[in-house]
């Protein structure tokens, strides 16, 4: 059975490859990892000399590994869909088959390999006779195999919450907040400042996760290599343990997935707003015209209220003004000028209008059927997003000036919001057209998606670096009336000045983006639309 | 390429093709359309049907040929053409994070509609469809039936003079269909017209009026109903046309066997 299970995963790694992309992507993140195994191999393996730190830093290396492994596939990284039960449900396989099965095809895959071969490094760095090499390696299998067991029983209890929308979109934001709280933590943890004596701080984490459950594999190992037997086989006797309970809690974990009903929520009513205004509108926002142009704007701040995959991207986005705005607290005189860094709240709006018609995806042939007028829903699209950001960079400038008390600079703060956002959407509206892509819709928000992140994040990079390259002049002005002009008059000059840039930038962004894609629409069509799962 | 006739059918075809990379989709469809039909496409899955009807609607562009929506050239004045038609897509690709009373709202207003119109119309096609109690919740929860007539419902807002249905009966139960059917009858009966593909023959022969057969990309045969099926069955003159490859000499003998 383990054989068969084995073969179907290196039937499917092999057929991935038919892809060029995806073998690109492939061979990319096998070269990658192989790299991490070998750099992790010859840091082991240099520390011969030095048993007592080999030790310390199997320890440290084993238990994170582990633990990575464990949170990776549900911070959104790499699970394989391959491996999905839910696929394996008809077929008459009993559960300790299904565990093994399940086990074996894991096991083959770039990362196990990787991983094996980086905490190999233990025993060219640890034993000293053939006992020793033999715990030694026990406790790097047993390691590879804590891998693979713990992160597969967390994914599969996890799974029954998949099957709910609700529970995909908490998922969705749960993640980003997961992947966003390192950064947050940085600053407030107090290993901020970085003392010299690494190898103290080394000794000091293994004595502290020695006996943690993840790190138990490499305490095998650096108690063997210690020449402490006895100790080595204890840990080793808890390891197994370990992977013994673990696999039990899989294999209930499993049986529930398969037999759980469904929970997709059927419709739910929402409270009825009052029929005062068409149902389309949000409540602060009947003002906007009852056309093309208003709908379009109405649409989207619906879907920024509603659709995960925007809140997240927002969450996102808003962390790096956060992360300033703790480091700005932090810093013992902030100046009163970065008072202006409140404009960095505006980061998200570039974010979410970079490709604003590949979030609507596939829906995208509404605006083709219903007569073919981009240039009225980009601005749709603009209003929208200019609502939405405007209250965040307003409270920002608001908590910064606060901070460094600079309120003579929140009148040029909030002056200049109107020029940067029309940069912002000018160099948004010409990427959407231009360089526009399926956002995938995942299904299962735990399973990786191959080169989106990659597509996602040059475009991202691009577009930002227009978009500072198109802000220079007007930061040019601002800079120099500042420099020579009473604050007041420097204002207003900046403000004026900057609003007429923005103006400029942000119309004739739309009219390029425009004159490009309205010949164009069938093809932006076909671009955002999710490719059919080959 | 000459225009089809003097006076307009609802809908004309002249020669389209799509290829896909190497695979041709469509290789050359003619199709006329007269208004006020009930027109039926027929084909097996991969015939050309979606792509043939996605091209029609503005929707994909084709490598060559041309088609007309009321004499109106769909490639070369969209906008016009488009005011036109209503479409229900085979994916349903909906704006799915609006409520059923919103989406419709939302369909409405990209047309340049009255407001009020929006209102009234699109409360009277939830109220049609029976989709009132779920007129308040998000399209995404919606169930299939649900969502086929919702997308119905939002192809009929403007009023369209010719509707185009990519197989709305399909995965669809018999309740929704009773009520999908009943308002393409109405929206006939004012004298519109409708082309929609399926390949459920009991459907297109309670249905249609006139029927084009498709096969590998091309019309194979396309008139009134009455005269593609003769005597018989529509199934039987289909797989007559299309030609299905004759097996029956291979049995697979386990399978009508007892088990051992």
């Amino acid at each position: 059975m383990a054989l068969v299970f084995a073969r179907l995963k290196l039937r499917l790694l092999r057929n991935g490859m038919r892809s060029s992309q995806r073998a690109v992507m492939l061979v990319l993140a096998a070269i990658v990892a192989m790299w991490f195994g070998a750099l992790a191999f010859s840091a082991l393996a240099s520390l011969r000399t030095d048993p007592a730190e080999a030790g310390d830093l199997t320890v440290v290396l084993f238990g994170s590994v582990a633990i990575g492994w464990t949170l990776l596939p549900v911070l959104g990284y790499g699970s394989d869909e391959t491996l999905d039960p839910q696929r394996l449900a008809l077929l008459p396989l009993s559960g300790p088959q299904l565990v093994v099965g399940l086990l074996a095809a894991s096991a083959v895959g770039i990362a196990p390999v990787a991983t094996l071969l980086g905490l190999s490094g233990a025993l060219v760095a640890l034993p000293h006779d053939a006992l020793e090499a033999l715990l030694v390696l026990t406790g790097v299998v047993g390691t590879v195999v804590l891998c693979l067991v713990a992160s597969r029983t967390l994914v599969t209890a996890l799974s029954p919450l998949l099957r709910s929308r609700r529970g995909r979109d908490v998922i969705i934001i749960a993640i980003t907040l997961l992947a966003i709280l390192p950064q947050a933590l940085r600053f407030i943890g107090p290993g901020h400042s970085g003392s010299g004596n690494t190898r103290h701080q080394l000794e000091l984490a293994a004595r502290a996760v020695r006996w943690t459950p993840f790190a138990l594999g490499g305490t095998v190992a650096s108690e063997a290599g210690r020449g402490h037997l006895a100790r080595s086989f204890l840990a080793l006797v808890a390891l197994a343990a370990l992977i013994a309970v673990l696999l039990v809690l899989w294999h209930a974990a499993l049986r529930y997935a398969l037999t759980a009903a469904d929970t997709s929520a059927s419709p739910k009513h929402r409270h009825r707003e009052r029929a005062e205004s068409l149902p389309l509108f949000p409540r602060f926002f009947r003002w906007l015209p009852h056309d093309r142009v208003g709908a379009v704007a109405a649409k989207d701040l619906r879907y920024f209220m509603r659709d995960p995959r925007r809140r997240a991207a927002l969450i996102g986005a808003l962390t790096v003004p956060m992360v300033l705005f703790l480091s700005t607290v932090t810093s013992r005189a902030p100046s009163p000028a970065s008072t202006l860094l409140g404009l960095l709240a505006l980061f998200p709006a570039s974010q979410l209008s970079l490709n604003q018609f590949g979030l609507d995806g596939a829906a995208t042939w509404t605006y083709l059927t219903s007569g073919d007028d981009p240039g009225k829903d980009m601005t749709g699209k603009n209003i929208a997003t200019a609502m939405f950001v405007v209250p965040f960079v307003v409270l920002a400038s608001v908590a910064f000036a606060v901070a460094s008390d600079g309120w003579a600079y929140l009148p040029l703060t909030l002056g200049l919001l109107p020029g940067v956002l029309g940069v912002l959407l000018g160099v948004g509206n010409v990427a959407s057209v231009v360089v526009p892509y399926a956002v995938a819709e995942r299904r299962n928000p735990l399973a990786s998606s191959s080169g989106q992140g990659c597509l996602t994040a040059l475009t991202s990079l691009a577009g930002l670096a227009l978009e500072l390259v198109l802000l220079v002049p007007a930061a040019v002005i601002v800079v120099i009336a500042l420099a020579t002009l009473p604050l007041a008059a420097a204002t207003v000059l900046g403000v004026g000045a900057a609003s007429a840039y923005g103006f400029v930038a942000w119309w004739g962004g739309r009219r390029i983006a425009t004159a490009r894609v309205a010949p164009r629409l069938p093809e932006l069509l076909e671009a955002v639309s999710p490719k059919q799962a080959a | 390429m000459s225009p089809p006739a003097p006076t307009w059918p609802a809908l004309s075809a002249r020669g389209l093709v799509k290829s896909f990379g190497a695979k041709q989709a469509v290789a050359g469809v003619d199709l006329d359309v007269g208004a006020g039909s009930f027109f039926g496409i027929v084909g097996p899955n991969g015939a050309g049907k979606t792509t043939t009807l996605r091209m029609a609607t503005g929707l994909l562009r084709p490598n060559a040929g041309q088609v007309w929506v009321d004499g109106v050239d769909v490639w070369a004045r969209p906008v016009e053409a488009k005011a036109r038609i209503g479409v229900l897509p085979e994916d349903l690709a909906l704006f799915e994070r609006l409520t059923g009373s919103e989406l419709l709202t939302f369909h409405g207003l990209l047309r340049g509609m009255d407001p009020g119109v929006v209102a009234e119309r699109a409360a009277q096609l939830l109220d049609l469809l029976g989709l009132v109690d779920a007129g308040d919740g998000l399209v995404v929860d919606y169930s299939h039936g649900m969502r086929k007539k919702l997308a119905l419902a939002a192809a009929l807002i403007h009023g369209p003079r010719l509707l185009f249905l990519d197989e709305p009966f399909e995965a669809i139960d018999p309740v929704s269909a009773r009520a999908i059917r009943s308002v393409l009858e109405q929206f006939t009966a004012g004298g519109s017209t409708i082309v929609f593909s399926s390949h459920v023959m009991e459907l297109v022969e309670r249905l249609c009026d006139h029927v084009a057969v498709m096969a590998h990309g091309r019309v194979v045969w396309a008139g009134p109903l009455d005269a593609l099926r003769g005597g018989g069955t529509l199934e039987d003159a289909f797989v007559a046309l299309v030609g299905a490859p004759d097996r029956a000499g291979q049995e697979l003998r386990w399978l009508s066997s007892s088990h051992d």
